[in-house]
């Protein structure tokens, strides 16, 4: 039957081009696309209408088998055949970037990508990749429909973007141009993180170096108790560097984030996303090292709390809304 | 068959078990390269699958779990050794290299073997082939993926579709 279908329409391809761009609409409606659907159908009435096809439609009927067949095609690469746990086993190893290109390879992998999967991805790949969602598709059914992702850690070159649906029109186009100009504003705070970043670094290491001179300086000192202190405080500041510097971005992710909740962003739209890389950020750095968690608790708790807060409310919204 | 070559004798004679595959062939290994599947660990560790008796396994067929064995047998001794925290550079690039030389197969026995490692949950085996699966995939174009993974041909409708794709997302693959 299916064979018949599939001769049929290579056969209409051949002697009535009109009559295969109908099939093809129709067969492509079986996506659920209003659209495409009403497209096919005008085009089928105008066809019929101008006499070019009358007994031929009973191709139509064969259609539906059609699709099917070609949805058992299409599973027939041997991953599809795996439970969807394993599928996710593979894909976790794959980069933003891979991820992306399966999405063009069939429509089961397409349909594959879902907010668990993303967390769950987030926790496999390098400590400092992140993820963005603004918050009216984490409100509406669509979610993720958009995503910037930070393939690799901290080079803004690569971030790569992640948007369903594919054809944006009217409203939301608009709110995609406005996402977009959001995020500009993002990538040039983030080139000025970065920038900080790799001073503070460089400051931490000297701090390191000096810290021996430091402790030769304190032996001259002549007061008993002030040398204490001061010894204390030394101690305070080495004990909470970090050891690698990936830990030390996780900490200044951190102090990122809340400057920018301090700083730039006011309106409910970017502290949502704000909460969101923060969620995400979260059981990285419990990973990376204690050190880390203390030194944020230390330094910065007051605000650190706020941020906390503030992101729980956004989860439990993203929790209410699932 | 898969009499292995004497354990390293910590315990002396090592202990072994008989597997039985859907097809009822039966394989007797070392109940230590046996015991890296997690499935078959507790049965083992119960003092199943010695003597005449062995443990069947109706997912796995004959040509798949002696595949698996194989690998069992080559990594148990590491696993043994806790992670081989001790291992010497040589072993473990030996390790790597049969690693590599074990997954370099055809798809056909990728897929049962993936289901092997996951029915009888052998961590490293699984992570092990989900890296290839993975490796297959990785930098590659939704058209070059098709072709590796033995995707049919696309039909014009997903030619389409996947011209779509590339308009949208063309530059994630430079």
């Amino acid at each position: 039957m299916s064979s018949t279908a599939k001769l049929s329409t290579s056969f209409y391809s051949k002697s009535c081009p009109g009559v295969y761009d109908a099939v093809k609409l129709v067969m492509k409606s079986a996506m659920p696309r209003r659209s495409a659907w009403a497209q096919a159908r005008e085009r089928l009435a105008r066809l019929i209408s101008e006499g070019l096809i009358k007994k031929q439609l009973r191709t139509f009927t064969m259609v539906p088998v059609e699709t099917e067949s070609k949805e058992q095609q299409e599973d027939a690469c041997f991953i599809n055949f795996l439970p969807r746990d394993l599928i996710e086993r593979i894909f976790l190893r794959l980069p933003v970037s891979s991820l992306l290109s399966c999405t063009g390879v069939c429509k089961c992998w397409y349909n594959f990508w879902d907010p668990q999967f993303v967390a769950v991805h987030l926790q496999h790949v390098p400590c400092c990749t992140l993820v963005f969602f603004p918050p009216e598709f984490v409100e509406s059914m669509h979610y993720p429909s958009y995503a910037i992702v930070f393939d690799e850690a901290w080079s803004q070159s690569t971030w790569k973007v992640l948007h369903r649906p594919r054809k944006r029109v009217g409203w939301e186009s608009k709110k995609w141009e406005v996402w977009k100009n959001e995020f500009r504003k993002v990538e040039g705070l983030w080139s000025s993180i970065y920038q900080l970043e790799q001073n503070l670094l460089e400051s931490l290491q000297c701090l390191e170096a000096s810290h021996m001179k430091a402790k030769e300086i304190l032996q001259h000192l002549p007061d008993e108790v002030f040398r204490q202190r001061v010894g204390m405080k030394i101690n305070q500041i080495l004990q909470n560097l970090p050891d690698f510097p990936h830990q030390g971005r996780a900490v200044i992710c951190q102090y990122w984030i809340m400057t920018v909740m301090d700083n730039e962003f006011e309106g409910g739209h970017a502290t949502a996303v704000i909460g969101d890389l923060w969620i995400q950020h979260r059981p990285l750095l419990h990973h990376a090292n204690p050190t880390v968690e203390r030194r944020v608790r230390g330094g910065v708790g007051e605000r650190r709390q706020l941020t906390a807060r503030e992101s729980q409310g956004v989860a439990g919204q993203r929790g209410e809304k699932r | 068959m898969a009499a292995p070559e004497s354990g390293d004798g910590n315990n002396g004679a090592a202990r072994m078990v008989t597997l039985i595959s859907s097809d009822n062939t039966r394989f007797e290994v070392e109940a230590a390269a046996a015991s890296l599947s997690q499935t078959l660990q507790l049965t083992i560790l119960d003092g199943g699958g010695g003597g005449g008796d062995g443990i069947p396994l109706p997912n796995v067929d004959s040509a798949t779990l002696s595949k698996v064995l194989e690998y069992c047998i080559k990594h148990a001794p590491a696993a043994a050794n806790g992670g081989a925290p001790n291992a010497t550079a040589v072993d473990r690039a030996e390790l790597e290299r049969f690693d590599n030389e074990f997954v370099n197969i055809d798809q056909s026995v990728l897929y049962s073997l993936i289901m092997a490692a996951h029915n009888l949950e052998i961590e490293g085996l699984q992570s092990l082939v989900a890296k290839k699966v993975a490796d297959m995939i990785k930098g590659k174009s939704p058209m070059e993926i098709r072709r590796t993974l033995g995707f049919p041909d696309p039909t014009p409708e997903e030619q389409a579709e996947m011209n779509a794709h590339m308009l949208e997302y063309g530059w994630a693959y430079e």
